[in-house]
């Protein structure tokens, strides 16, 4: 069949002694890069850009492909151990992942973290080999109005992902929509609530309101109470997941890998839903429900799952139609024509070596994180042992470096300092960040999308359910939110979450 | 002992005083560069400006012997890197990669806290980045001529994706509509990326690309071209013709080019004007350049001070005509 003869030939060219030096190189960088907050994998690989000229192609794409899922495992481990979600993806991530750590479980969450994402990376490598050019026609489907419905179908099951009352989860979610409209309006240049600071211009930066809302004002929390949070992490419960472990994390791992496949075909915004609504499933469905926000497993195994089988599937749009859905698939592409290949329809055709080597060594990749992830396990929950007044202050200097190396701007840290007073005053009032971060996120692209089907239907709302992907989405999301509302399923949810 | 290092500490300090006054060059300029050079890029890593901007560092590091560190200074239009460079000391150690945004801004900001012509040094230029008018195979027009009618007959039927308010593509198709008297519905997005991707999907009708990004479909059929926005074909599309061709005077580029704070000395100016065209004189720069879709144009420094005040110029007006405003 062809499609083996064509992994074989990838199999070829993945497994020469350079490239799997390079993937190595790659793997290790982009853990490194994912578990200090804040420097991401677009700005490592920019900076290694010049280093990757002199190398063959196929040998420098499978070196930063390393980086960018390197830095997708690495990124879980700080969301887990010190509750820094350094990216979107590992926000939800946090949520269980780090309530394990607190009791001890810190090496079976970030083990299931490895093993779902480890999962979800073997499963889409297939995909991609098999299905590459039909997914990315369907994605070609989704036009501005099926963008916006899929983001208001996110928003309403992102009510869920909170475990206290739905009025502050609300709340929350209303003042990240309205934190996101700071900036340059898209379609007419307007600042809006910039105070003309050209720092405020683009909007702020996911990474500074996460880290100050989550980082920072974890940290402060935890000062006022510290006594009793290093009794907590110091009793380690196993680093290796049981078999009761094992067994709760298989449906969430396959439901992740699922939705996570799907919405990351879609470029630009697909991806970012990936691990909130693979959380929200989780918390709907599993039998578990009550655990959720308390340390389930499954709220490791199902976001971190999504989030590598999206990241994965990201490069679809890249490899088939040469259309970056990420900064680091625009820097991929830029490496790729500096080489002299135009990525497009016809890199599949045209450079089989290339495209193959590509996609096995992505499977490659996901292997030697998972070999180069678990032993580290034992010394990332010993990190966390460190008695918390060393622990804390380099947790902040790591924050303030990441936070500076996005722009190089102090400004940023003054605001990330900001967030972090936000973010204490918020847990003082049981406010959860989550559902503020996933508005945050999500307003100013459900604005553009909105924006833009209206635009282009000359301002015919009707255009929202005419197209009937957009439609059916629309009446998902209806169906959501009555669930949520309806008197007797609150009382339920309520018993569900409220009790202690 | 302590004595004794203290000591030596302090003969090794005067070593080096007399040493750094022995030579002529702290002063002046003959030993410049001596230490890494630091390239301002005002937008965020992974962006053309930022790939160009590594690529000349990386050679003009090697020409000159010093690291070329690229510090990627985004936000603000490029306003904010721009402002940080200029304000830098004029010593030849910060540098600054400008570009048609820096030309434009001088009247899409009104509120600017400085003036790009007069607090920057032209250093030189590095090349022209041409954008593509593409549409997409269903819409009917086949040919530039065809398109202009279509768009003229009904005014605000064609849907024209563009990556951003006030980009360079922006102000291209500024300028087309305004000296082909069309009236095309403008939709804006962040970033040429996106804008494929609803073009190639048949979300919108036509788009002003750059060329690098566009050409890969064109080449395949899943986007039609129907001029180029230089002022000449260009080699890699012969047959997609000028839009000058159909509309005479029409020229709209991106230009990249170095600058530096105003102040900085004539020699180091100089020296580094004469490392660029160097570098850019050479084959593997040139086929690197040419495969981001820069035609490498060479400059003095003056030509290149005297290019950049035409274009702000240029671009002043139309921005002006078209009403562009970001405030």
């Amino acid at each position: 069949m062809d499609i083996f003869a064509n992994l074989l030939l990838g199999l070829q060219i993945s497994m020469t002694p350079v490239n799997l030096l390079y993937a190595l190189i790659g793997c290790f960088l982009g853990t490194a890069i994912g578990v200090l907050p804040g420097l991401g994998p677009a700005a490592t690989i920019a900076m290694l850009l010049p280093a990757t000229f002199a190398m063959p192609p196929v040998t420098a794409l499978i070196m930063l492909a390393g980086i960018f899922y390197g830095a997708q495992y690495g990124g879980s481990t700080t969301a887990i151990l010190v509750n820094l979600p350094g990216e979107t993806s590992s926000v939800v991530t946090a949520l269980d992942g780090h309530q394990m750590a607190r009791q001890g479980k810190a090496g079976r969450a970030l083990a299931t973290a490895a093993l779902a994402s480890f999962f979800a990376g073997t499963v889409c490598t297939l995909l991609i080999a098999l299905f590459a050019p039909p997914l990315a026609e369907v994605a070609l489907k989704f036009g501005p109005a099926e963008y916006f419905s899929l983001m208001v179908l996110g928003l309403i099951a992102s009510i869920v992902l909170a475990h206290g009352s739905i009025l502050h989860a609300l709340g929350m979610i209303v003042l990240g929509l309205l934190l996101g409209l700071i900036g340059t309006d898209v379609n007419s240049g307007l600042q809006r609530y910039t105070f003309d600071l050209p720092e405020l211009s683009d909007g702020i930066g996911f990474v500074i309101v996460a880290m100050g809302m989550f980082g920072v004002g974890e940290i402060v929390a935890n000062l006022q109470q510290e006594a009793s949070r290093d009794v907590s992490i110091n009793e380690v419960k196993g680093l290796w997941p049981t078999k009761e472990d094992f067994r709760r994390m298989i449906a969430p791992t396959l439901r992740g890998t699922a939705l996570g496949s799907i919405l990351g075909i879609l470029p630009g915004g697909g991806a970012a839903l990936a691990s909130f609504g693979a959380y929200a499933l989780e918390k709907k469905v599993s039998r578990n429900r009550h655990e959720f926000g308390k340390g389930a497993i499954e709220g490791v195994a199902a976001p971190e799952s999504a989030n590598n089988a999206g990241a994965q599937m990201s490069f679809i749009p890249m490899l088939t139609l040469g259309i970056p859905a990420n900064p680091v698939m625009a820097l991929m592409i830029g490496a790729m024509i500096i080489q002299g290949i135009q990525p497009g329809p016809s890199v599949m055709t045209e450079q089989p070596t290339l495209f193959w080597g590509l996609i096995v060594s992505m499977w490659i990749g996901n292997l030697m994180l998972l070999v180069l992830n678990l032993p580290l396990i034992g010394m990332w929950v010993k990190m966390i042992t460190i008695p918390y007044r060393y622990l804390f202050p380099m947790i902040i200097v790591f924050c303030a470096i990441g936070v500076f190396s996005l722009n190089n701007a102090h400004f940023d840290v003054y605001l990330m300092a900001l967030f972090g007073v936000i973010g204490y005053v918020f847990k003082k009032l049981d406010c959860e960040p989550a559902p503020l971060l996933l508005g945050f996120i999500l307003g100013p692209m459900m604005e553009e999308f909105l924006r833009r089907a209206l635009l282009l239907s000359k301002g015919d709302p009707l255009v929202l359910l005419t197209r009937p992907i957009s439609a059916g989405m629309l009446a998902l999301a209806l169906i959501l939110l009555a669930l949520v509302l309806l008197p007797s399923f609150s009382v339920t949810r309520e018993e569900a979450f409220q009790e202690e | 002992m302590t004595q004794f290092n203290r000591r030596k500490v302090l003969a090794a300090l005067s070593f080096i005083a007399t040493a750094a006054a022995g030579r002529p060059g702290l002063a002046g300029t003959p030993d410049y560069p001596s230490k890494p050079v630091k390239l301002i890029s005002p937008y965020a890593p992974g962006g053309a400006t930022d790939i160009i901007a590594r690529l000349i560092g990386q050679r003009l590091g090697e020409q000159l012997k010093v690291p070329f560190i690229t510090e990627n200074r985004a936000g603000g239009g490029a306003n904010i890197g721009t402002e940080a460079a200029l304000r830098s000391p004029a010593d030849g150690y910060t540098l600054l990669l400008a570009s048609t945004a820096n030309a434009a801004n001088a009247t899409l900001y009104p509120k600017l806290r400085f003036n790009f012509l007069a607090d920057s040094t032209p250093i030189g230029s590095i090349g022209l980045v041409p954008n593509i008018l593409v549409v997409h195979p269903d819409v009917p027009a086949k040919t530039l001529p065809e398109f202009i009618e279509q768009a003229r007959k009904n005014p605000g039927a064609t849907s024209m994706g563009l990556p951003g308010n006030g980009s360079p593509q922006h102000l291209a198709a500024a300028l087309f509509s305004q000296m082909s008297k069309t009236d095309c519905l403008f939709v804006q997005y962040q970033g040429g990326g996106p804008v494929l991707k609803d073009l190639i999907g048949g979300h919108i009708q036509a788009g002003f690309a750059s060329s690098v990004s566009s050409t890969a479909s064109i080449k395949s059929g899943t986007l039609r071209a129907l001029g180029v926005t230089s002022a000449n074909r260009l080699p890699t599309l012969p047959d997609i013709p000028a839009i000058g061709e159909h509309i005479g005077g029409y020229e709209a580029t991106n230009f990249y080019g170095l600058v530096a704070p105003k102040g900085t000395a004539e020699t180091i100016v100089a020296r580094l004007s004469r490392e660029l065209n160097a570098a850019l004189g050479e084959t593997d720069a040139i086929s690197k350049l040419d495969a981001l879709g820069i035609s490498p144009v060479a400059m003095s420094s003056s030509a290149f001070g005297t290019f950049l005040a035409s274009e702000t110029k240029k671009w002043g007006e139309v921005i002006k005509a078209a009403d562009i405003r970001m405030e």
